[in-house]
């Protein structure tokens, strides 16, 4: 099965941003945050074009699947 | 200030929220108390009336300190809303908690079919069983989407 990687810890440090914070901007809660950085959990796609707003990138920069 | 703009003011202000995780955790210490205090009540006779009023009588007291406690921390306050992440591990505790008491169910038929045990089920203790059995269901589902919803406290905030 194909493993979800994410940029989204780097693009965050580079954002000087918390987790709350992003938690917040995007209207989940923290641990959500904290499972979608480590790849343990595959967002819908709303929350990952939600997200990619925030850092003004797109989905598949901060998403990826790999084999 | 006009009329149209007093009906127009924001109404819902926000609230500091509890968060979802800390709520199911007061949620089933709660309920999983309160349904053995019903399943209990619903056990209690003639000849365990003095072991079990006084076990009741306790766990009522610690359910009452409990209550004060909970109000207190949501006075005010509002319940973080469950977002998709919430809504999947509460449907994974939905199933989860229905394995459980099937689970408890067997063991349960088993150690009354070895032990030659029975318990009667009548008009005096069908309440108080039916809603010990409804708060136990509900403090199973809030203790697994607590255990499913747990992340290593050491993360980055």
């Amino acid at each position: 099965m194909p493993e979800l990687k994410t940029k989204l810890k780097e693009y965050r440090a580079k954002h000087d941003m918390k987790q709350g914070e992003l938690a917040e901007l995007v209207g989940v809660r923290r641990e959500t945050i904290i499972r979608l950085e480590k790849g343990l959990y595959n967002p819908s796609l709303k929350l990952a074009m939600d997200i990619a707003a925030v850092f003004h990138t797109t989905v598949e920069e901060l998403f990826s699947f790999e084999e | 200030m006009s009329i149209r703009s007093l009906f127009e003011a924001d109404t819902t202000a926000k609230k500091p929220a509890v968060e979802l995780h800390s709520y199911h955790k007061f949620a089933a210490a709660g309920y999983l108390l309160g349904s053995f205090t019903f399943l209990g009540m619903a056990m209690i006779n003639r000849h365990n009336f003095a072991v079990l009023a006084v076990l009741l009588a306790a766990a009522a007291v610690i359910e009452l300190i409990m209550c004060v406690k909970f109000f207190a921390m949501i006075k005010g306050h509002t319940i973080q809303q469950a977002d998709e992440l919430a809504r999947q591990i509460m449907y994974k505790a939905g199933r989860l908690t229905a394995f459980a008491l099937i689970i408890v169910g067997g063991i349960i038929e088993l150690i009354f079919a070895a032990t030659g045990a029975s318990f009667t089920i009548d008009g005096s203790n069908a309440a108080c069983l039916l809603f010990g059995v409804c708060l136990f269901t509900a403090g199973l589902r809030s203790l697994f989407f607590v255990l499913l919803d747990r992340t290593d406290s050491e993360e980055e905030e």
